[in-house]
């Protein structure tokens, strides 16, 4: 589960990444598309921060199940 | 949920919070601040035939700098976007514009597509008089020659496009239609003067 969110959250970051330096958008579309790229970069460092510290603070009890 | 998760969503929160603000909210115009560089204001004069031109070096946008000379006469001051110039003659206006076209289309396409559409329905009395392929400065361009009715006067425009690596160059000419052959020439060079810089 921890596995397929860390790849979902990397998928995220990568089209914002893509979106925000590599997509040409319209002049029509600038707007939105500022928003989309920020908005996934966002989730996704988000996303993959919480991940980690996730996993960091693993309670000791669960070490023995 | 741990401490250091929870500030990761809080900080999150609040990023998303900033960048509604800046996309949509109360800051969005400071996104559109246009960035004019002052050098693309200072004309250097040469002396052609026996008339003086302007040149001016427009610097206004990476990847898209260029050259443009008018004759001495006419004013020109900087338009209202990066990268654009409005000015004026004793017989007519125009404007320099950088337009992007999308990378899906082509600028024919572009121009037929979504701006002669668009001066349809914006321009009165709009009426296509031509529109053809042409070479300026080594890169493809399409002249479009329309005609417009203002106040009960036909004026002619002429609305040049120049294929660019990043976005292309417009330029606009309208002037009443009887003072367009008197013109004629001098346009041609102003057109003609457009070179990419890059």
């Amino acid at each position: 589960m921890k596995q397929a969110l860390f790849f979902i959250s990397l998928a995220l970051l990568g089209i914002g990444i893509y979106l925000k330096f590599f997509y040409d958008a319209p002049d029509t579309a600038q707007t939105i598309n500022f928003f989309t790229s920020w908005f996934f970069i966002i989730i996704g460092t988000a996303a993959l921060l919480a991940n980690a510290f996730w996993s960091s603070h693993r309670k000791p009890r669960d070490h023995h199940e | 949920m741990n401490k250091k998760v929870l500030t990761v969503i809080i900080l999150a929160v609040i990023a998303l919070v900033i960048l509604y603000l800046y996309s949509f909210g109360p800051f969005a115009n400071r996104r559109h601040a246009v960035r004019l560089n002052p050098a693309s204001l200072k004309p250097t004069a040469r002396q052609i035939a026996s008339q003086v031109i302007n040149v001016y070096h427009n610097k206004d946008s990476k990847e898209n700098y260029y050259r443009i000379a008018f004759p001495q006469t006419w004013k020109v001051k900087a338009g209202t976007a990066a990268g654009s110039y409005r000015f004026s003659f004793n017989a007519g206006i125009g404007s320099i514009e950088l337009v992007d076209v999308p990378d899906n289309s082509t600028l024919e396409l572009f121009i037929l597509s979504r701006e002669e559409p668009r001066l349809k329905k914006n321009v009165p009395g709009y009426e296509r008089k031509g529109f053809k392929k042409i070479t300026i400065s080594g890169c493809d361009a399409y002249s479009l020659k329309y005609a417009s009715i203002l106040k009960g006067y036909k004026y002619e425009n002429i609305r040049t496009y120049i294929s660019g690596q990043d976005m292309a160059g417009v330029v606009t000419i309208i002037m009443p239609e009887k003072e367009s052959a008197s013109f004629a020439e001098t346009i041609n060079a102003v057109i003609t003067s457009f070179k990419w810089e890059n």
